[in-house]
């Protein structure tokens, strides 16, 4: 391959891979719940998809094939941390990770829903998005900041995803009507 | 497994159990899931295609959050400069705008090695600083399981003045899951696993447990069937099947009417529609037994020097600050005065582990008592009555005001009477009555009035429910899912008046005629404690030496080849089938 096939391909690829790495990072996330971790397997996926993506077929859509190298990376590093796992059973792991990109792959109204819900947050929940969400403050180090126990921001936690998840639900079934 | 309607019409799930599978996920995402969250998580997600979804959706909107605009705004100050993504904005100019010379993505493994670092910086420099701006987490304190008791105190405003020990205990086994063949695909555990104390929900097919005390149980779908402990269960509905396999092994099913104990048989019992209990003696003979319905401990405080309990003799060791006074019933009662020495511990009743131990209840509780209360009710001062603190598999009555995360249902910030319980897979709630004199609930000034109350707090897990009653009357309740267990018991002492070290939590005012029971009184026996004690009478009208009586009187014994039905409002046999 000649520099300018190269760059060409490398161009194309990068084009794709910003438009959906949001989608493969939070299919990653939802499966994975430790930023670290999350972080880790985001990157072994970056790299596993520009190293195949030699062999990647041009008319094949592109996140299907991202988020099935994030899955067998995210059952990767389940496999290799089974020493403490503690939640799912390896036969869960593969059931959720399958079902999850089912769902990655028809994610996006509800992401749209989303936006707008957020934009519905008092004050304070979205200082609680940048906190904990935006700066990955752990709820101690929150608690401490807002001068409140650390079960009040596990509540305000709660609540926030509560009230957004009905706020999504509630406005995908009047995009239906 | 249990509810495989799910999986196969695709129905959506009903309130409970979405909010029971988001409260679970929470747990996770907090860190803060114990083992028997984990176990009943598992279950969850096996169960079904629509939990599974509903699981992850709400994983996914975590997820999410992390990616909004909000997020990602306030990523732009990373905090660990050791973090590969940890770029400022001079590294943005110094992106290539295309591959490196020589780097072919492919067909040849052997680029990797040698510019695998070059790959990746150039990956990540260029579209890891579009998506993930954010450095690693900041390395902060590990999550409050585990913190020291005092921590706590110290973190909830700043001084030490409330309590909750979140420390890990072990839990009592009680049976294992066995052959995996019979069981469902969909099955949520693999042949084999341990379980604790549990709630089997099991919508078809059959499933066979063997329990430590070595009876082998057969479950029959649809059947609710409570794994309570080592030697016992609990069926809310449906049907099981116990095999005792050596004259060693021993068991008994419980019912809401009745307890049917094994005699070295195999046997079976069924629950009517009607919630009538069918015993059906396949070998051997079957003992029918009906409840007591007397406490397990029970102090009326009136000897003086002899604080033992009435039922088994449990005694009490009395803090400094606790004072013998002229009773509020009967002879005497303990005065406490919020002070730190004002405690009473009682000496026996522990277990080794939770699930066991004279305070280990499952399928129902009660704490009753006569009080007089001088609680101030501010922000953060708590008067306890009773609590046993197993971790977080603690029992508690107590006046409380404040903010922590434990109310089910949820309420404001007040004052209130708050009934603390470990519930098997829904974790540890408190129903938090809140003393603002609406809906039949007393204030907090009618309760501290100087005159005596009677105050009893129940729970069963055969309604679920869960209730304070206050002068006989039923002030507030809430419903969990019918047969969710407690899980209680364990290694720390009970306390009386005031929380275990370091005795934070003291009551002010006067306690008497203090009963623990096993079971949840019903209202009619609560209004009849009541009358008793409006004439200034204890609640029992027997002599004391009959409180100490077996808490399972036997009713008939059926034997192989025969069966009968008992009926589900007076416990007695309806008719003889043979």
């Amino acid at each position: 391959m000649d520099a300018e096939c190269e760059s060409q391909l490398y161009e194309q690829f990068l084009g794709r891979f910003v438009q959906d790495q949001l989608r493969v990072l939070s299919y990653i996330l939802a499966l994975v719940h430790d930023r670290n971790d999350a972080d880790d397997i985001f990157q072994e996926t970056s790299l596993v998809l520009w190293r195949e993506y030699g062999s990647y077929q041009p008319d094949r859509e592109f996140l299907p094939w991202a988020l099935g190298v994030a899955r067998n990376q995210v059952l990767k590093f389940w496999r290799t941390r089974k020493g403490d796992r503690h939640v799912y059973s390896e036969v869960l792991v593969e059931q959720l990770a399958d079902d999850a990109l089912d769902i990655a792959l028809e994610n996006e109204p509800r992401r749209r829903a989303l936006r707008e819900c957020v934009k519905q947050l008092t004050g304070r929940q979205r200082q609680l998005i940048e906190l904990f969400y935006g700066k990955n403050l752990a709820a101690m180090a929150i608690a401490d900041a807002w001068d409140r126990s650390v079960f009040t921001v596990y509540k305000a936690l709660k609540v926030l995803r509560r009230s957004l998840l009905r706020c999504i639900e509630s406005r995908l079934v009047e995009e239906e009507l | 497994m249990a509810r495989d309607d799910h999986a196969s019409n695709g129905s959506p799930l009903q309130d409970d159990e979405r909010e029971e599978l988001f409260a679970l996920a929470d747990e996770i995402l907090q860190g803060t899931a114990d083992l028997p969250q984990q176990v009943r998580l598992t279950f969850l997600l096996h169960q079904s295609a629509e939990f599974r979804r509903a699981y992850l959706h709400y994983m996914m909107l975590h997820a999410e959050l992390s990616l909004t605009d909000e997020a990602l705004a306030s990523q732009s100050h990373p905090t660990d400069e050791n973090s590969p993504l940890n770029l400022d904005s001079a590294n943005l100019t110094a992106i290539p705008s295309a591959s490196p010379s020589g780097v072919q993505p492919s067909q040849s493994a052997a680029w990797i090695v040698p510019f695998i670092g070059t790959i990746a910086a150039i990956l990540i420099l260029t579209v890891g600083i579009v998506l993930w701006k954010s450095p690693r987490p900041v390395a902060l304190p590990p999550p409050p399981r585990g913190l020291a008791p005092e921590r706590i105190g110290e973190i909830a405003d700043g001084h030490v003045n409330s309590y909750y020990d979140h420390r890990e205990m072990p839990i009592a086994f009680v049976a294992t899951l066995r052959d995996e063949a019979e069981v469902n695909s969909q099955s949520p555990v693999s042949s084999g696993i341990r379980l604790g104390a549990t709630t089997v929900r099991q919508e078809s097919g059959k499933t066979r447990w063997a329990f430590d005390s070595g009876a082998d149980v057969h479950i029959l779908g649809p059947t609710m069937f409570g794994l309570e402990s080592k030697a016992t269960g609990v069926l809310f509905s449906g049907t099981v099947n116990a095999r005792l396999p050596n004259p060693e092994s021993k068991f008994s099913v419980q019912t809401p009417s009745v307890r049917v104990v094994d005699l070295g048989t195999e046997f079976r019992v069924r629950l009517t529609e009607r919630g009538d209990t069918e015993v059906q003696v396949l070998e051997g003979e079957v003992e029918v037994q009906t409840m007591v319905r007397l406490p397990r401990y029970y102090w009326n405080f009136d000897a003086p020097n002899d604080s033992r309990d009435l039922v088994v003799g449990e005694r009490l060791h009395l803090g400094k600050s606790v004072n013998h006074v002229p009773g509020l019933i009967g002879e005497g009662a303990l005065e406490f005065d919020n002070t730190r020495e004002a405690y009473v511990e009682v000496e026996g009743g522990l277990g080794d582990e939770v699930g066991s131990g004279g305070f280990a209840v499952t399928h129902g509780v009660s704490i009753e008592a006569i009080i007089v209360s001088r609680w101030n009710g501010k922000w953060k001062d708590y008067d306890e009555i009773f609590r046993k603190e197993d971790g977080d598999y603690r029992i508690l009555l107590s006046f409380q005001h404040d903010d922590f995360d434990y109310s089910v249902p949820p309420i404001d910030p007040a004052p209130c009477l708050s009934f603390g319980l470990h519930l098997e897979g829904l974790g540890y709630s408190e129903l938090d009555m809140p003393l603002d004199g609406k809906e039949g609930r007393p204030t907090r000034k009618e309760l501290t009035d100087g005159q005596p109350h009677h105050i009893v707090a129940t729970y069963d897990c055969f309604t679920g429910r869960k209730a304070l009653y206050v002068d006989g009357q039923l002030c507030f309740e809430h419903t969990f899912p019918k047969g969710t267990l407690i899980l209680s018991g364990g290694p720390v002492p009970a306390r009386i008046g005031n929380t275990h070290m370091p005795n934070h939590e003291p009551f002010h005012g006067i306690i008497d005629e203090l009963a623990f029971y096993d079971f949840a009184l019903s209202s009619d026996e609560i209004a009849t404690h009541h009358a008793r004690v409006s004439q200034g009478e204890s609640y029992f009208d027997i002599p004391a030496e009959q409180l100490q009586a077996a808490r399972w009187k036997r009713m008939l014994v059926v034997t192989e080849g025969e069966s009968k039905l008992f009926s589900v409002l007076t416990g007695l046999p309806i008719s003889d089938e043979s």
